[in-house]
């Protein structure tokens, strides 16, 4: 919804909050739900992963070049997907600069539902700190400048992370009772950690639940999941983008009633029948390909594809999920400039 | 020239202190703030655009270095501010032009100009992918390598004709019983990674665009072309790394 009221007066911080509540700006917000660090940039600040993913300091300065270096509109310091799994006691395998850090899921650690308490340090667990602490920091540097983008992982991930992928989907056919149950244990943790970050400062929280259309159906996500996303607007005060990978189009309609403020959407879904799919119910935010356009093209494609959700009537401009570690700069620097190009050519403020 | 990027960031920066510990191990140890201000922008405006990334040095301190190109110039570049960086991207700089067919800038230490009339992207990023991560002494003399998959050894001979310009005869020697076959598909390597084309009804020649004579692409592309499959599975992997998806986190049934 464009606006000449707020022309050049809308800080990045409040863009991105008055487009997830679905009120006028000055261009779409260019949004990072998950994860713009790449290698070049931990050089040029000087905070490689894994380090990066495990130090306060070195965590704000990198995501902070997010906003600082390549414009976006938010900033968000929880690169990778494992901070909570890690505090619970997964085998983690954190790897080197160029590779994500990753829960060794063929190790699980938990195998009934009696298994998941809440241990009494998991806010203080070091990978824990480290995004609570990040996100004290930027906020004190940034103020009301940039969105602050905490993230909190959903209880579906966690449970294939502390359960195993495979156990954990056997499960979910073989006594779903059960499963609501292992859910609804698992929740505790998404509001713990989600209710730290908004008090250390995160303005917006994305929520990671890995209901993948590799994996699970849309009724599966209707079945097991849309009531427990929708508790989460209640027991999260802040907006909240929900992140699913993968072809999500059959659950968008479940999705759309959660009362979340966003959906963060896979590019393996057209972002027209995205739109038509979740019928003003929901913002959506994406989806530019990660792989192919951001990791191998260049900065005309990048362009096309912003073009292409913009026409479609996206409301956040974003890569659909965590950026691939090498992709170019200057794809990265161009999607603010195509937002930008794009919303100067369709966006006649004169009418308003 | 492309000389005017800035060499060092804002004074908020401040590059790493490099310790050595008794076992030899080098650690570089940081302490600084946020960086506010933006410092990539206009560098990689002059820059042009990125060809290659290599996102480790295993020689220096683990920096990204990559390869940029505007117009016919080639940087390399990096944004580590290490001490000693200069100098480690002009040893790159020499073993990238010892190991493509570019020619070191005369006027920079970081700096290459294309000398071929086409752009080869495949053979450029080969080289300089080697030029950064190997440390070997570049190979000089006859165009040759071993087979992966027979005693074959392979050369690679230069000749030139009026009619075709330079191409290249590729000989096999050793023992195989279809040596033809395997020489075959050599020049179908060199036809997928180097944009090259077959020459000659005995499908054991093939040359560049313009049958421009390209030596030091010939020698660079041999091992790759005498195995196709498991160079392309390479490549695959490579693209793989620091790419976050359903597949590589495991949450994907395939």
């Amino acid at each position: 919804m464009p606006s000449t009221k707020f022309a050049g007066t809308l800080t990045a911080r409040e863009r991105t909050l008055r487009a997830l509540r679905g009120e006028a700006v000055d261009r779409p917000p260019v949004t990072n739900p998950t994860n713009v660090a790449t290698v070049e940039l931990m050089d040029l600040v000087e905070a490689p992963f894994p380090d990066a993913n495990r130090d306060p300091e070195m965590n704000a300065r990198l995501a902070a070049t997010g906003y600082t270096q390549l414009g976006f509109d938010a900033i968000a310091p929880y690169f990778s997907i494992i901070q909570e799994s890690s505090a619970l006691g997964c085998e983690m395998q954190w790897e080197g600069k160029d590779n994500w850090p990753t829960v060794r899921m063929s190790y699980p650690i938990w195998k009934t539902v009696d298994d998941i308490k809440m241990p009494s340090d998991f806010l203080e667990h070091p990978d824990n700190r480290t995004i609570i602490e990040s996100i004290r920091l930027l906020k004190q540097e940034f103020g009301d400048e940039v969105a602050i983008v905490g993230k909190t992982m959903g209880p579906w991930t966690l449970a294939y992370h502390v359960f195993g992928v495979e156990p954990f989907l056997l499960a979910t056919v073989d006594d779903p009772p059960m499963v609501m149950d292992m859910l609804h244990r698992l929740k505790q943790f998404t509001i713990e950690f989600g209710l730290a970050q908004i008090e250390a400062g995160a303005d917006v929280l994305t929520l990671p639940d890995h209901a993948t259309g590799d994996l699970v159906s849309g009724e599966y996500y209707r079945r097991f999941l849309m009531d427990l996303h929708h508790e989460f607007v209640e027991d999260l005060p802040v907006p909240i983008m929900l992140h699913i990978c993968g072809s999500t189009t059959d659950r968008m309609p479940y999705i759309a009633t959660t009362g979340m403020a966003a959906f963060h959407f896979d590019s393996k879904n057209d972002p027209q029948e995205a739109m038509d799919a979740v019928d003003g119910g929901i913002n959506l935010v994406g989806n530019l390909n990660n792989p192919v356009t951001l990791y191998s093209k260049g900065p005309e494609e990048v362009r096309a594809e912003v073009f292409k959700c913009l026409d479609a009537g996206v409301q956040l401009i974003a890569p659909e999920c965590a950026i691939p570690l090498k992709t170019k700069l200057e794809n990265l620097l161009e999607i603010p400039r195509a937002v930008e190009d794009w919303a100067a050519e369709h966006w006649d403020y004169s009418e308003n | 020239m492309l000389r005017n990027h800035p060499r060092t960031h804002p004074s908020s920066r401040r590059s790493g202190k490099v310790t050595i510990n008794k076992l030899g191990e080098t650690a570089v140890t940081y302490s600084k703030g946020i960086t506010r201000k933006n410092v990539i922008a206009d560098p990689l405006r002059n820059l042009g655009r990125c060809i290659e990334l290599v996102a480790i040095d295993p020689h220096f301190h683990d920096i990204t270095v990559g390869l940029y190109m505007r117009d016919r110039t080639l940087t390399i570049h990096t944004f580590s501010q290490i001490d000693g960086t200069a100098e480690r991207i002009e040893t790159i700089r020499d073993r990238l032009c010892a190991l493509a067919d570019i020619d070191p800038a005369s006027d920079a230490t970081d700096q290459a100009e294309l000398i071929s009339q086409e752009f080869y992207d495949r053979p450029l990023r080969f080289a300089f992918t080697e030029a950064v991560e190997k440390n070997n002494p570049i190979p000089t003399g006859p165009i040759t390598v071993n087979d992966t998959k027979s005693r074959l050894v392979f050369t690679v001979t230069p000749e030139h004709s009026d009619e075709l310009g330079w191409t290249y005869h590729v000989t096999a020697e050793g023992e195989f019983a279809r040596p033809k076959m395997r020489i075959m598909a050599v020049v179908g390597g060199y036809m997928r990674y180097g944009e090259c084309e077959r020459v000659g009804e005995d499908r054991d020649r093939f040359r560049f665009k313009h049958g421009e004579r390209l030596d030091r692409f010939a020698r660079l592309l041999l091992p790759y072309a005498r195995n196709v499959s498991a160079v392309d599975n390479m490549l695959e992997q490579s693209d793989l790394a620091g790419q976050m998806t359903t597949q590589t986190l495991g949450f994907a049934s395939n």
